[in-house]
Protein backbone atom coordinates (compact mmCIF):
# COMPACT_ATOMS: atom_id res chain seq x y z
CA UNK A 1 0.00 0.00 0.00
CA UNK A 2 1.51 3.11 -1.20
CA UNK A 3 0.17 6.16 0.70
CA UNK A 4 1.42 9.96 -0.40
CA UNK A 5 0.02 12.85 1.01
CA UNK A 6 1.06 16.76 -0.10
CA UNK A 7 0.34 19.80 1.76
CA UNK A 8 -0.45 22.09 -0.32
CA UNK A 9 -3.16 20.16 -2.23
CA UNK A 10 -6.70 21.38 -1.13
CA UNK A 11 -7.87 17.96 0.16
CA UNK A 12 -7.28 18.15 3.92
CA UNK A 13 -4.36 15.52 4.94
CA UNK A 14 -6.60 13.67 6.75
CA UNK A 15 -8.77 12.65 3.91
CA UNK A 16 -5.95 12.17 1.33
CA UNK A 17 -4.50 9.39 3.89
CA UNK A 18 -8.21 8.22 4.14
CA UNK A 19 -8.87 8.07 0.05
CA UNK A 20 -5.30 6.55 -0.07
CA UNK A 21 -6.12 3.50 2.48
CA UNK A 22 -9.86 3.39 0.73
CA UNK A 23 -8.66 2.77 -2.28
CA UNK A 24 -6.04 -0.44 -0.72
CA UNK A 25 -9.09 -1.95 0.66
CA UNK A 26 -11.22 -1.77 -2.73
CA UNK A 27 -8.56 -3.22 -4.51
CA UNK A 28 -8.41 -5.99 -2.07
CA UNK A 29 -4.21 -4.88 -1.22
CA UNK A 30 -5.32 -4.89 2.34
CA UNK A 31 -8.20 -7.89 2.91
CA UNK A 32 -10.05 -8.51 5.94
CA UNK A 33 -8.43 -9.32 9.52
CA UNK A 34 -5.23 -7.35 8.20
CA UNK A 35 -4.41 -4.63 10.00
CA UNK A 36 -3.42 -1.07 9.24
CA UNK A 37 0.06 0.74 10.01
CA UNK A 38 0.18 1.54 13.96
CA UNK A 39 -1.60 5.54 13.80
CA UNK A 40 2.25 6.79 15.50
CA UNK A 41 3.89 4.28 13.27
CA UNK A 42 2.59 5.89 9.94
CA UNK A 43 2.43 9.56 11.30
CA UNK A 44 6.17 9.20 11.84
CA UNK A 45 6.59 7.58 8.31
CA UNK A 46 4.52 10.79 6.63
CA UNK A 47 5.69 13.69 9.03
CA UNK A 48 2.47 14.64 10.18
CA UNK A 49 0.59 15.23 13.07
CA UNK A 50 -0.98 11.41 14.88
CA UNK A 51 -4.19 13.24 14.81
CA UNK A 52 -4.18 13.21 11.46
CA UNK A 53 -4.16 9.56 11.17
CA UNK A 54 -6.10 8.55 13.75
CA UNK A 55 -8.83 11.25 12.08
CA UNK A 56 -8.34 9.13 8.37
CA UNK A 57 -8.55 5.81 10.42
CA UNK A 58 -11.55 7.34 12.17
CA UNK A 59 -13.38 8.53 8.81
CA UNK A 60 -13.17 4.59 7.44
CA UNK A 61 -14.25 3.70 11.15
CA UNK A 62 -17.73 5.14 10.56
CA UNK A 63 -17.94 3.73 7.04
CA UNK A 64 -17.46 0.77 8.75
CA UNK A 65 -14.51 -0.54 6.76
CA UNK A 66 -12.35 -1.11 9.96
CA UNK A 67 -12.20 -1.76 13.84
CA UNK A 68 -10.31 0.42 16.14
CA UNK A 69 -10.09 -1.31 19.41
CA UNK A 70 -8.26 0.69 22.58
CA UNK A 71 -5.03 -1.17 23.12
CA UNK A 72 -4.71 -3.21 19.48
CA UNK A 73 -3.98 -1.95 15.94
CA UNK A 74 -6.41 -1.11 13.91
CA UNK A 75 -7.75 -3.94 11.39
CA UNK A 76 -9.73 -4.33 8.00
CA UNK A 77 -13.48 -6.09 8.73
CA UNK A 78 -15.26 -8.50 7.13
CA UNK A 79 -16.56 -7.65 3.88
CA UNK A 80 -14.81 -4.93 3.24
CA UNK A 81 -13.10 -5.14 -0.21
CA UNK A 82 -17.30 -4.39 -1.46
CA UNK A 83 -17.93 -2.22 1.26
CA UNK A 84 -14.39 0.13 0.05
CA UNK A 85 -15.73 -0.42 -3.43
CA UNK A 86 -19.03 1.13 -2.89
CA UNK A 87 -17.66 3.57 -0.61
CA UNK A 88 -15.56 4.74 -3.20
CA UNK A 89 -18.12 4.84 -5.75
CA UNK A 90 -20.35 6.61 -3.82
CA UNK A 91 -17.58 9.68 -2.79
CA UNK A 92 -17.30 9.90 -6.73
CA UNK A 93 -20.59 9.95 -7.80
CA UNK A 94 -21.42 13.05 -5.20
CA UNK A 95 -18.32 14.65 -5.85
CA UNK A 96 -19.74 14.86 -9.39
CA UNK A 97 -23.09 15.50 -8.54
CA UNK A 98 -22.09 18.54 -6.13
CA UNK A 99 -19.51 19.77 -9.02
CA UNK A 100 -22.73 19.76 -11.28
CA UNK A 101 -24.51 21.86 -8.97
CA UNK A 102 -26.69 19.57 -7.52
CA UNK A 103 -28.20 19.82 -3.96
CA UNK A 104 -28.49 16.71 -1.27
CA UNK A 105 -32.21 16.18 -1.69
CA UNK A 106 -31.45 15.97 -5.15
CA UNK A 107 -28.78 13.15 -4.88
CA UNK A 108 -31.20 11.50 -2.62
CA UNK A 109 -33.54 11.34 -4.88
CA UNK A 110 -31.72 9.97 -7.77
CA UNK A 111 -30.47 6.85 -5.50
CA UNK A 112 -33.86 6.29 -4.23
CA UNK A 113 -35.18 6.06 -8.05
CA UNK A 114 -32.62 3.82 -8.63
CA UNK A 115 -33.32 1.18 -5.81
CA UNK B 1 41.10 -18.90 1.38
CA UNK B 2 40.47 -15.63 2.63
CA UNK B 3 42.80 -15.00 5.43
CA UNK B 4 39.67 -14.28 7.79
CA UNK B 5 38.75 -18.52 6.97
CA UNK B 6 42.39 -19.62 7.69
CA UNK B 7 42.32 -17.80 10.93
CA UNK B 8 38.76 -19.61 11.93
CA UNK B 9 40.65 -22.93 10.69
CA UNK B 10 43.76 -22.59 12.95
CA UNK B 11 41.44 -21.23 15.98
CA UNK B 12 39.26 -23.93 15.63
CA UNK B 13 42.20 -26.39 15.21
CA UNK B 14 43.67 -24.88 18.26
CA UNK B 15 40.63 -25.58 20.17
CA UNK B 16 40.17 -29.53 19.28
CA UNK B 17 43.52 -30.32 20.07
CA UNK B 18 43.31 -28.34 23.64
CA UNK B 19 40.32 -29.78 24.43
CA UNK B 20 41.20 -33.26 22.89
CA UNK B 21 44.83 -33.44 24.88
CA UNK B 22 43.10 -31.63 28.14
CA UNK B 23 41.04 -34.51 28.25
CA UNK B 24 44.13 -37.40 27.39
CA UNK B 25 45.88 -35.75 30.09
CA UNK B 26 43.04 -35.06 32.45
CA UNK B 27 42.28 -38.96 31.71
CA UNK B 28 45.97 -40.13 32.45
CA UNK B 29 46.12 -37.90 35.48
CA UNK B 30 43.47 -39.66 37.41
CA UNK B 31 43.35 -42.90 36.11
CA UNK B 32 44.86 -44.75 39.32
CA UNK B 33 42.59 -42.81 41.92
CA UNK B 34 39.57 -44.11 39.78
CA UNK B 35 38.00 -47.99 40.19
CA UNK B 36 38.03 -50.06 37.00
CA UNK B 37 33.94 -49.52 37.66
CA UNK B 38 32.75 -45.97 37.45
CA UNK B 39 29.23 -45.35 38.86
CA UNK B 40 28.32 -43.45 35.77
CA UNK B 41 23.72 -42.98 36.83
CA UNK B 42 22.05 -42.03 40.12
CA UNK B 43 18.74 -42.86 41.02
CA UNK B 44 16.99 -39.40 42.63
CA UNK B 45 17.89 -40.14 46.16
CA UNK B 46 21.41 -39.90 44.88
CA UNK B 47 22.62 -43.92 44.93
CA UNK B 48 24.59 -45.18 42.00
CA UNK B 49 22.29 -47.46 39.70
CA UNK B 50 24.23 -47.43 36.54
CA UNK B 51 28.06 -48.11 35.64
CA UNK B 52 30.89 -48.37 32.86
CA UNK B 53 34.31 -49.67 33.06
CA UNK B 54 36.65 -46.59 32.70
CA UNK B 55 37.94 -47.71 29.31
CA UNK B 56 34.51 -47.90 27.64
CA UNK B 57 33.68 -44.19 29.64
CA UNK B 58 36.77 -42.70 28.07
CA UNK B 59 36.40 -44.12 24.39
CA UNK B 60 32.35 -43.28 24.32
CA UNK B 61 34.06 -39.60 25.34
CA UNK B 62 36.82 -39.54 22.72
CA UNK B 63 34.48 -41.02 20.27
CA UNK B 64 31.56 -38.09 20.86
CA UNK B 65 34.41 -35.25 20.83
CA UNK B 66 35.84 -36.49 17.81
CA UNK B 67 32.75 -36.61 15.69
CA UNK B 68 32.20 -33.10 17.52
CA UNK B 69 35.73 -31.47 16.49
CA UNK B 70 35.08 -33.13 13.27
CA UNK B 71 31.81 -30.79 12.84
CA UNK B 72 33.97 -28.01 14.24
CA UNK B 73 36.49 -28.21 11.83
CA UNK B 74 34.40 -28.66 9.06
CA UNK B 75 32.57 -25.48 9.89
CA UNK B 76 35.23 -23.54 10.30
CA UNK B 77 36.78 -24.95 6.46
CA UNK B 78 33.34 -23.85 4.84
CA UNK B 79 34.09 -24.49 1.20
CA UNK B 80 34.34 -20.37 0.37
CA UNK B 81 30.29 -19.96 0.51
CA UNK B 82 27.75 -19.01 3.14
CA UNK B 83 26.02 -22.05 3.65
CA UNK B 84 23.32 -22.12 5.74
CA UNK B 85 24.10 -24.78 8.42
CA UNK B 86 27.57 -24.06 8.75
CA UNK B 87 27.29 -21.75 11.75
CA UNK B 88 25.22 -24.10 13.42
CA UNK B 89 26.89 -27.01 12.27
CA UNK B 90 30.18 -25.44 14.15
CA UNK B 91 28.19 -24.38 17.26
CA UNK B 92 26.78 -28.23 17.42
CA UNK B 93 30.56 -29.50 17.30
CA UNK B 94 31.38 -27.03 19.73
CA UNK B 95 28.93 -27.95 22.44
CA UNK B 96 29.44 -31.44 22.09
CA UNK B 97 33.20 -31.26 22.69
CA UNK B 98 32.49 -29.21 25.68
CA UNK B 99 29.85 -30.96 27.04
CA UNK B 100 31.37 -34.16 26.40
CA UNK B 101 34.41 -33.36 28.23
CA UNK B 102 32.70 -31.71 30.97
CA UNK B 103 30.31 -34.95 31.98
CA UNK B 104 33.78 -36.96 32.01
CA UNK B 105 35.44 -34.11 34.55
CA UNK B 106 32.34 -34.61 36.73
CA UNK B 107 32.25 -38.38 36.43
CA UNK B 108 35.58 -38.21 37.17
CA UNK B 109 35.14 -35.90 40.03
CA UNK B 110 32.42 -38.33 41.34
CA UNK B 111 34.29 -41.53 41.25
CA UNK B 112 37.60 -39.98 42.54
CA UNK B 113 39.28 -42.23 45.04
CA UNK B 114 36.08 -44.39 45.66
CA UNK B 115 36.77 -48.09 46.33
CA UNK B 116 33.50 -49.65 44.22
CA UNK B 117 30.84 -47.85 42.30
CA UNK B 118 28.05 -48.70 44.29
CA UNK B 119 29.35 -46.12 47.11
CA UNK B 120 29.85 -43.07 44.94
CA UNK B 121 27.14 -40.43 45.70
CA UNK B 122 25.66 -38.42 42.85
CA UNK B 123 26.70 -34.84 41.65
CA UNK B 124 24.73 -32.40 42.87
CA UNK B 125 22.01 -30.65 40.45
CA UNK B 126 24.44 -27.52 39.23
CA UNK B 127 27.51 -29.67 39.14
CA UNK B 128 25.56 -31.70 37.03
CA UNK B 129 24.05 -29.24 34.44
CA UNK B 130 27.40 -26.99 34.51
CA UNK B 131 29.13 -28.98 31.58
CA UNK B 132 25.54 -28.92 29.57
CA UNK B 133 25.60 -24.94 30.30
CA UNK B 134 29.21 -24.21 29.57
CA UNK B 135 28.57 -26.06 25.88
CA UNK B 136 26.24 -23.76 25.44
CA UNK B 137 28.49 -20.88 26.02
CA UNK B 138 31.25 -22.36 23.77
CA UNK B 139 28.29 -23.56 21.08
CA UNK B 140 26.96 -19.89 21.02
CA UNK B 141 30.47 -18.21 20.28
CA UNK B 142 31.15 -20.83 18.11
CA UNK B 143 28.08 -19.82 16.18
CA UNK B 144 29.16 -16.01 16.54
CA UNK B 145 33.09 -16.54 15.43
CA UNK B 146 31.72 -18.59 12.26
CA UNK B 147 29.09 -15.98 11.14
CA UNK B 148 31.73 -13.52 11.18
CA UNK B 149 34.41 -15.43 9.05
CA UNK B 150 31.58 -15.81 6.14
CA UNK B 151 32.68 -13.89 3.21
CA UNK B 152 30.06 -10.77 2.22
CA UNK B 153 27.72 -11.66 0.24
CA UNK B 154 27.63 -11.04 -4.20
CA UNK B 155 25.38 -8.64 -5.28
CA UNK B 156 21.71 -10.83 -5.80
CA UNK B 157 20.08 -10.87 -9.48
CA UNK B 158 17.57 -8.06 -9.54
CA UNK B 159 14.23 -8.48 -10.58
CA UNK B 160 12.85 -6.10 -13.08
CA UNK B 161 12.57 -2.55 -11.70
CA UNK B 162 10.15 -0.19 -11.02
CA UNK B 163 11.04 3.66 -11.06
CA UNK B 164 8.97 5.54 -8.54
CA UNK B 165 8.84 9.79 -8.92
CA UNK B 166 7.94 11.81 -5.38
CA UNK B 167 5.55 15.02 -6.67
CA UNK B 168 7.61 18.25 -5.42
CA UNK B 169 6.23 18.82 -1.80
CA UNK B 170 5.05 15.35 -0.76
CA UNK B 171 5.62 12.87 1.11
CA UNK B 172 5.59 9.03 0.81
CA UNK B 173 4.89 5.66 2.57
CA UNK B 174 5.11 2.52 1.70
CA UNK B 175 3.63 -0.86 3.50
CA UNK B 176 4.81 -3.99 2.21
CA UNK B 177 3.33 -7.87 3.52
CA UNK B 178 4.52 -11.16 3.84
CA UNK B 179 3.06 -14.18 5.26
CA UNK B 180 3.75 -18.05 5.06
CA UNK B 181 1.05 -19.70 6.92
CA UNK B 182 3.55 -23.15 6.28
CA UNK B 183 5.55 -21.75 8.55
CA UNK B 184 2.99 -21.65 11.39
CA UNK B 185 2.65 -25.63 11.30
CA UNK B 186 6.51 -26.12 12.75
CA UNK B 187 5.91 -23.78 15.36
CA UNK B 188 2.36 -24.89 16.27
CA UNK B 189 3.96 -28.54 16.92
CA UNK B 190 6.43 -27.12 19.06
CA UNK B 191 3.99 -25.32 21.11
CA UNK B 192 1.33 -28.51 21.64
CA UNK B 193 4.70 -30.76 22.24
CA UNK B 194 6.26 -28.40 24.77
CA UNK B 195 2.53 -28.27 26.63
CA UNK B 196 2.24 -32.04 26.12
CA UNK B 197 5.93 -32.61 28.11
CA UNK B 198 4.86 -29.82 30.69
CA UNK B 199 1.60 -31.55 31.42
CA UNK B 200 2.13 -35.45 30.74
CA UNK B 201 5.91 -35.72 30.85
CA UNK B 202 5.42 -34.07 34.07
CA UNK B 203 8.79 -31.54 33.05
CA UNK B 204 7.88 -28.42 33.41
CA UNK B 205 11.93 -27.14 32.96
CA UNK B 206 11.55 -28.62 29.75
CA UNK B 207 7.83 -27.86 28.43
CA UNK B 208 7.94 -24.55 29.25
CA UNK B 209 10.52 -23.24 27.28
CA UNK B 210 9.75 -25.65 24.15
CA UNK B 211 6.06 -24.08 23.88
CA UNK B 212 7.65 -20.18 24.79
CA UNK B 213 10.21 -20.71 21.80
CA UNK B 214 7.22 -22.07 20.05
CA UNK B 215 4.42 -19.00 20.48
CA UNK B 216 7.82 -17.19 19.61
CA UNK B 217 8.32 -18.52 16.11
CA UNK B 218 4.49 -18.12 15.11
CA UNK B 219 5.44 -14.46 14.88
CA UNK B 220 7.92 -15.49 12.03
CA UNK B 221 5.36 -16.77 10.27
CA UNK B 222 4.11 -12.76 8.80
CA UNK B 223 6.27 -9.65 8.40
CA UNK B 224 4.83 -5.83 7.69
CA UNK B 225 7.46 -4.13 5.77
CA UNK B 226 7.36 -0.34 6.22
CA UNK B 227 9.33 1.90 3.92
CA UNK B 228 9.25 5.78 4.33
CA UNK B 229 11.81 8.83 4.23
CA UNK B 230 13.18 7.17 7.82
CA UNK B 231 14.26 4.58 5.97
CA UNK B 232 13.20 0.79 6.22
CA UNK B 233 11.50 -0.87 9.23
CA UNK B 234 10.23 -4.75 9.80
CA UNK B 235 7.60 -5.54 12.35
CA UNK B 236 6.90 -9.23 13.01
CA UNK B 237 3.40 -11.00 12.86
CA UNK B 238 1.62 -9.02 15.65
CA UNK B 239 4.80 -8.29 18.05
CA UNK B 240 4.78 -4.49 18.99
CA UNK B 241 9.08 -5.18 19.92
CA UNK B 242 11.45 -5.73 18.50
CA UNK B 243 11.02 -3.86 15.28
CA UNK B 244 13.86 -3.75 12.68
CA UNK B 245 14.95 -0.42 11.66
CA UNK B 246 17.26 -0.08 9.23
CA UNK B 247 18.22 4.17 8.84
CA UNK B 248 17.97 5.85 5.70
CA UNK B 249 21.50 7.28 6.56
CA UNK B 250 22.61 3.89 7.00
CA UNK B 251 21.78 2.73 3.30
CA UNK B 252 23.45 2.94 0.09
CA UNK B 253 22.06 0.64 -2.48
CA UNK B 254 18.23 -0.40 -2.80
CA UNK B 255 17.13 -3.37 -4.77
CA UNK B 256 14.47 -5.54 -5.77
CA UNK B 257 15.90 -9.17 -5.53
CA UNK B 258 14.46 -12.80 -5.87
CA UNK B 259 15.30 -14.30 -2.29
CA UNK B 260 16.17 -17.78 -2.40
CA UNK B 261 16.58 -19.49 1.18
CA UNK B 262 19.49 -21.19 0.09
CA UNK B 263 21.52 -18.03 -0.32
CA UNK B 264 20.73 -16.74 2.65
CA UNK B 265 20.60 -19.34 5.13
CA UNK B 266 17.24 -20.83 4.64
CA UNK B 267 13.87 -19.69 6.92
CA UNK B 268 13.73 -17.42 9.33
CA UNK B 269 15.41 -14.59 10.78
CA UNK B 270 19.17 -15.31 9.46
CA UNK B 271 22.33 -13.68 10.71
CA UNK B 272 22.17 -10.51 12.64
CA UNK B 273 23.43 -6.94 11.59
CA UNK B 274 25.01 -6.62 15.15
CA UNK B 275 27.04 -9.42 15.03
CA UNK B 276 27.87 -10.55 11.56
CA UNK B 277 26.81 -7.54 9.66
CA UNK B 278 24.16 -9.51 7.74
CA UNK B 279 20.90 -10.40 8.00
CA UNK B 280 18.06 -11.92 6.17
CA UNK B 281 14.30 -12.39 6.98
CA UNK B 282 13.20 -14.56 4.55
CA UNK B 283 9.45 -16.22 4.66
CA UNK B 284 9.09 -17.69 1.68
CA UNK B 285 11.19 -18.25 -1.97
CA UNK B 286 10.40 -14.92 -4.04
CA UNK B 287 10.32 -11.10 -4.36
CA UNK B 288 12.17 -9.36 -1.51
CA UNK B 289 13.62 -6.15 -0.71
CA UNK B 290 17.90 -6.25 0.14
CA UNK B 291 19.35 -3.21 1.35
CA UNK B 292 23.15 -2.65 1.05
CA UNK B 293 24.17 -0.95 4.12
CA UNK B 294 27.58 1.15 5.12
CA UNK B 295 30.67 -0.45 5.82
CA UNK B 296 29.52 -3.66 4.25
CA UNK B 297 26.59 -4.85 5.76
CA UNK B 298 24.15 -6.36 3.87
CA UNK B 299 20.00 -6.86 5.19
CA UNK B 300 17.60 -8.90 3.13
CA UNK B 301 13.44 -9.26 3.68
CA UNK B 302 11.02 -11.40 1.29
CA UNK B 303 8.13 -8.94 0.75
CA UNK B 304 4.96 -8.61 -1.85
CA UNK B 305 5.10 -6.46 -4.10
CA UNK B 306 9.30 -5.53 -3.58
CA UNK B 307 9.69 -3.71 -6.64
CA UNK B 308 7.62 -1.12 -5.71
CA UNK B 309 8.73 -0.92 -1.86
CA UNK B 310 12.25 -0.50 -3.48
CA UNK B 311 11.62 1.75 -5.80
CA UNK B 312 9.79 4.08 -3.30
CA UNK B 313 13.48 3.77 -0.80
CA UNK B 314 15.62 4.31 -3.41
CA UNK B 315 13.38 7.65 -5.04
CA UNK B 316 13.34 8.59 -0.97
CA UNK B 317 16.78 7.79 -0.20
CA UNK B 318 17.95 10.48 -3.14
CA UNK B 319 14.70 12.88 -3.92
CA UNK B 320 14.84 13.40 -7.71
CA UNK B 321 11.88 16.30 -8.13
CA UNK B 322 9.63 15.60 -10.93
CA UNK B 323 8.79 18.17 -13.30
Amino acid sequence: MLITVTESSPEPLYRQIAAQVRGALASGELAAGDRLPPVRELAAALSVNMHTVRRAYAELRDEQLVEMRRGRAVSVLAGTTRRAQVAQMARGLVHEARRHGLTDADIRTALEEQL
Amino acid sequence: MTRTRTAAVLTASTFVVAVIAALLVGAAAVWSSLPPRLATHWAPSGTANGSTTRGVLLAEILVAVGLGALALLAAAAGGGRVHRVTPYVGALGAFVMIQLAGIGVVMARQNRNAVSWHAVVGPRVVVAMAPTLIGLIAGGLAAWALARVAPILSPSPPIATQSFTLPEGARAAWVGHCTNRLLLLPAVFVVFAGIAIWLLGGLPAVGLPFAAVGLLTVALASVTVMVDRRGLQVRYGALPWPVTRVPMEDIEAVAAIDVRPSKWGGWGYRGSLRLARKAAVVLRAGPGIRVDLRRGAVFVVTVDDAATGAAVLDTLRHPVLSQ
